[in-house]
């Protein structure tokens, strides 16, 4: 089976077969991880993924992705099996995890002259003349956020592919609240367009928690 | 040895455990190891799958040298037998305890004399009680742990063991502060010589060089960055072998992204210790899929807690920290990061623990 034949049948909440969802796989939804392929399977049994006849479906060596409006899911693909997801959209009110925060600068030069972290030879299957697009899309969620009122809104692409149908790429996005007292957000987004000039962006829903920078 | 020979042996990374599990002929040629075993790797991931999931927990006296040491933060154990008892514990309280390999990196450091870096997360259920913690929770577990082996002719002769115990106590509910504290009035108690280990090993830290690395190893630029970061505070320039997106996952919980955040990392305990020594104490590196390159760094660091922040009020107490990083690059450049070490352990030290 294809890497995208197993991610649907996945998103059905069924098995893909021959191992496709491999055993090691790590999903990322709701801002907790769930590791193993029956920890991931039993998410997507009681949480099956609604891609739309109209998603935008790409594969390549290396990932897959399933795109719609209401959702997306980005995933890590060797030979054709699952190593690692991230999924959007539709996300739970999960009990929230304790966690280390770590204060730190997403800049390191007050003159930077982009919010888009992106270095092109981290994603060797998104083809060049798609950067200035998916880079565009990913500086438009950034503008959105800023408009929202958000500060030092910073995005992270972490992965980016295409083939002929169109492009894709995960972003890690954090910012700031305006106010006084400041709250940080950090969660993950897709954003992809196809040949038909269609285009998604989708964000995680979560919000933030409290500030521990403390054990 | 060169660090990408032996290209037929396969890391885990992307294989179906089935596929890692195949018996078969050999494909690397492996001095005194049972002939079951194909390959490093295959010796790693199937004596721990032979151990941990099949229950077979009597071939830890196989397995291990009966003078193997077993460091840990907490503390070294010293033997097969004591290796053997252990796992009957821990798995006596997670019954269910799966070993998922992340990585395997090795290297042949010496003909016959191999060298793994085991990334595993164990996913269990907390099914028994446990003497320090209390009793069975029900909750699941999944925790990073990173297990360094020196191994000759089918037996781990030396173990360095790293574990993200601060996340493992949060999953059932406990709280690593107050565990450490219980833990650390209990060092205090009898013998002090027991705790002897803690100030070689901080001496070893700040007095040996770090390990020597071929010229051509992969590993070179990034042992030099944790020294940046760590010993000259050039946090900046260090981080300029990561790419500007990297994920970063440190243990308890920290997960973020982008060179700042991984400095963070840093800072938070160059804030914490002062008077800082570092050092390189072993690296391995081998091909991942894709074209990817996997790097495993052992590190140590000795200081003194001066400073107030990430582990509370400065205690004026010399610390000693064990950490094993793992790298994966791509075209020359870090593109994720996984750093282990027990936090608990170092809570621990703080409240007056292990001798400190």
């Amino acid at each position: 089976m294809s890497g995208l034949a197993n991610l649907e049948t996945l998103a059905r909440g069924n098995r893909p077969e021959n191992a496709g969802l491999l055993g090691t796989a790590k999903l990322s939804w709701s801002r907790v991880d769930r590791l193993s392929e029956e920890d991931i399977l039993a998410v997507f049994a009681r949480h099956p993924f609604d891609a739309d006849e109209n998603a935008l479906k790409i594969e390549t060596e290396m990932g897959a992705a399933i795109v719609s409006d209401r959702g997306a899911l980005i995933a890590d693909l060797y030979g054709g099996r699952i190593g690692r997801l991230w999924r959007i959209g539709d996300e739970r009110e999960e009990e929230r995890e304790p966690v280390l925060h770590v204060a730190f600068d997403t800049d390191m030069d007050q003159g930077r002259t982009t919010s888009v972290h992106f270095r092109p030879e981290d994603h060797p299957e998104l083809p060049p003349e798609r950067h200035e697009m998916i880079l565009g899309l990913v500086q438009e969620l950034v503008d959105e956020q800023r408009k929202a009122g958000a500060l030092r809104v910073r995005a992270f692409v972490v992965r980016a592919f295409g083939e002929g149908r169109g492009a894709a790429a995960l972003v890690s996005l954090f910012s700031l609240s305006s106010t006084g007292q400041r709250s940080a957000n950090m969660d993950y987004a897709v954003v992809a367009s196809d040949t038909h000039e269609r285009k998604f962006a989708v964000v995680a829903k979560g919000g933030s928690g409290d500030w521990t920078p403390r054990l | 040895m060169k660090w990408d020979q032996d290209p037929e042996v396969l890391s885990p990374v992307g294989r179906p455990i089935g596929e890692q599990l195949e018996t078969g002929p050999p494909r690397q040629k492996l001095e005194g190891f049972e002939p079951v075993y194909r390959d490093i790797i295959d010796y790693i991931a199937r004596c721990t799958h032979r151990i941990w999931e099949e229950k077979n927990i009597g071939l830890c006296r196989t397995h291990y040298s009966n003078d193997c040491v077993m460091h840990t933060l907490a503390g070294p154990s010293v033997g097969a037998e004591v290796v053997t008892q252990n796992t009957v514990g821990a798995l006596s309280s997670y019954a269910d305890r799966i070993v998922i390999a992340e990585d395997i990196i090795w290297s042949e450091d010496a003909p016959g004399e191999y060298y793994s870096s085991h990334r595993i997360t164990s996913r269990a259920t907390h099914f028994g009680d446990e003497p320090m913690v209390g009793p069975a929770t029900m909750r699941s577990t999944g925790v990073a742990t990173i297990a360094d082996c020196k191994v000759i002719a089918n037996k781990i002769v030396e173990e360095w063991l790293v574990r993200d115990n601060s996340t493992a106590l949060w999953q059932i509910g406990a709280d690593p502060k107050a565990i450490a504290r219980k833990l650390a009035e209990a060092d205090r108690e009898g013998d002090q010589a027991r705790h002897g280990w803690r100030e070689e090993a901080i001496a070893a830290t700040r007095e040996l060089d770090d390990v020597d690395i071929s010229r051509d190893n992969p590993a070179i630029p990034l042992a030099r960055m944790l020294r940046q970061g760590f010993a000259d505070d050039l946090y900046g320039e260090a981080a300029a072998m990561l790419s500007p997106s990297v994920e970063v996952r440190w243990p308890s919980r920290r997960h973020g992204f982008g060179r700042g955040f991984w400095i963070g990392c840093l800072m938070q305990i160059s804030n914490a210790m002062h008077d800082r020594a570092f050092r390189c104490e072993h690296v391995a590196a081998r091909p991942l899929p894709h074209g990817d390159t996997a790097v495993a760094i052992r590190w140590s660091l000795a200081g003194t807690h001066r400073g107030a922040g990430v582990w509370g009020e400065a205690s004026g107490r010399e610390l000693y920290l064990l950490a094993v990083s793992h790298y994966r690059l791509r075209a020359g450049i870090v593109v994720e990061e996984a750093t282990v070490f027990d936090e608990v352990s170092v809570l621990r030290q703080i409240f007056g623990g292990l001798g400190a």
